[in-house]
């Protein structure tokens, strides 16, 4: 037996006769095959949106963050003097970063500009709001700040959105570990379907497999074909996958701003980081290699007398 | 210079039949051995273990001068690469066309497009395939698909060709018109083993002939004794 010529265009030669028998025998049996991509592509879009969800949420939370200030409301009879003198002394305080003073007007003025309560409001005739503090702890734990501030002669009322920050921060800590189960729990899921699929194609080419291993074919070479077959499916079905989270986005995206305008925010949707697209695609590509090469592994072993 | 070597193999299947016992002799490269009996006389047995399908039970089959018994895992793969094979029922892929199942083999051995192609081209016209090679292995004659599966074995050029009952499906000038061809492939040094019960084409071609029967090696007949008959 001569030498190969040359092994590259021999190896090429190989890995197309493998991917085009492997296309080939995807678009023959398009029901089986669409099966298969449809619960992958399901697979991959269930955590997809959920990862999705966590990044508006992540990016609303980075909002609530950027403005940590506690108000203080001090008592309806304390004046704008009173809140000046406190203010003075909270500035001396480690603790605080910045100290600013709301007066009763100023309060009263963006009441109005964003409350549809405005008319409500003149028709008190005279001015219902507090001198406000708005103090900007210097410190990330607060809480000891908050507990003298509300110690302070004339204070009746401290607002303190940290706990409520925290909780949402709790919250996203939570929503990221189950990405991750649920996203291990679908990728199992996709592996196993893509397994299912290339077990039976298996089952359909056991003689073509026996006659390939009759003429010499090694493990490498009969799995090859299967692995491009997974590693199809897995490319379709991310890009699938990409197509429902992008459809589902647009769909959902309108009425969601809507409802968040209506609430005054001027929140806007992350954008979608650009490397997330090929990485969702190259772990489906990994996902298909997996379980085709699980299922031709786990034939390969039972078929294979255990003397040879 | 030896290729082929049999020393002392026994072969018992699971559930007891003996299908060789005590079997003991050589080929050489470019030599060409028939094996006559009768069925169930240990032929098949005796292509599968040359073959690697099977591992003798006693002894040793030896191979270039290696032994088989420690051939393992890829190398069994690597070893039947140096074989072509014919097998008495084809082993076609139905759903590929003939020349696809000339070109498998050289595909799995790793030679280059090119050459492949001239190797198929060369096989087809050969064995009289030309017209046929871009059918599928169903749309053919079982004649035709005999031919086929012997020049899947000869496009290989193998050290070592075993066939097993390769002109049963032929008449008989398009026999010969093979037999013909396996000579050629033996003067270019390959090694041919056939497995035969047909012994008006076994004494025609006076080549060296192994009669087995019940396992066991009965008669070696060089072809000068064949001659002399």
């Amino acid at each position: 037996m001569s030498e190969p010529h040359s092994r590259t265009a021999a190896w090429r030669a190989q890995h197309a006769a493998a991917f085009a028998a492997s296309l080939g025998r995807l678009l023959r049996r398009p029901f089986s095959s669409g099966l298969s991509l449809g619960v992958m592509a399901i697979a991959l879009a269930l955590p997809l949106a959920l990862g999705w969800s966590l990044l508006q949420m992540d990016q609303f939370a980075s909002r609530v963050q950027a403005s940590r200030a506690i108000h203080v409301f001090l008592m309806p009879d304390a004046g704008v003097a009173q809140a000046e003198r406190l203010a003075d002394g909270l500035r001396a305080d480690p603790a605080v970063a910045a100290v600013r003073v709301k007066t009763p007007e100023q309060g009263l003025r963006e009441f109005r500009a964003s409350s549809e309560l405005a008319n409500a409001v003149s028709l008190l005739g005279e001015n219902p709001l507090p001198a406000v503090l708005v103090v900007e702890p210097s410190a990330d734990d607060e809480r000891a700040l908050v507990a003298r501030l509300q110690g302070l002669p004339g204070v009746e009322f401290v607002q303190h959105d940290g706990v409520w920050q925290r909780r949402l921060q709790a919250w996203l800590g939570f929503g990221s570990r189950l990405l991750i189960l649920l996203g291990a729990v679908f990728a199992l899921g996709a592996v196993l379907a893509v397994a299912n699929n290339i077990r039976l194609d298996i089952a359909t080419r056991e003689t073509e497999i026996a006659v390939l291993q009759q003429l010499g074919a090694s493990d490498a070479y009969i799995r090859r074909p299967f692995l491009y077959a997974g590693g199809l499916l897995g490319l379709s079905a991310g890009l699938l996958a990409l197509a429902i989270l992008a459809a589902a986005a647009a769909y959902i995206q309108p009425s969601l701003l809507d409802l968040i305008g209506s609430y005054g925010s001027g929140f806007r949707f992350a954008p979608v980081p650009l490397w997330l697209p090929a990485a969702v695609i190259a772990g489906a590509v990994l996902l298909g290699l997996c379980g085709a090469y699980f299922a031709v592994a786990h034939y390969l072993r039972l078929t294979r007398p255990v003397d040879l | 210079m030896t290729l082929l070597r049999f020393d002392g193999v026994g072969k018992t299947y699971p559930g007891g039949h003996r299908a060789l016992d005590d079997m003991s002799f050589s080929v050489q490269a470019g030599e060409m051995v028939f094996i006559t009996g009768h069925s169930g006389a240990g032929k098949s047995t005796l292509l599968k273990l040359a073959h690697l399908s099977e591992r003798p039970s006693t002894g040793a089959v030896w191979f270039d001068g290696k032994n088989l018994g420690g051939v393992r895992g890829k190398q069994v793969a690597l070893h039947r690469r140096r074989l072509g094979v014919v097998h008495q029922d084809h082993c076609l892929l139905l759903d590929r066309t003939v020349a696809d199942n000339i070109a498998l083999p050289l595909l799995i051995a790793g030679l280059a497009p090119a050459e492949i192609r001239r190797r198929v081209r060369q096989a087809l016209d050969g064995l009289g395939l030309a017209d046929r090679a871009a059918y599928r292995s169903t749309d053919i004659s079982t004649g035709e698909q005999q031919r086929v599966g012997i020049a899947r074995a000869m496009a290989l050029q193998p050290a070592l060709l075993l066939a097993d009952e390769p002109t049963g499906n032929l008449d008989p000038s398009l026999a010969a018109d093979i037999m013909k061809q396996l000579v050629d492939l033996c003067r270019q040094g390959t090694a041919v083993v056939i497995a035969s019960h047909d012994l008006s084409l076994v004494k025609r071609m006076k080549k060296r002939v192994l009669v087995i029967d019940k396992g066991r090696l009965m008669d070696d007949i060089s072809p000068e004794e064949l001659a002399d008959e």
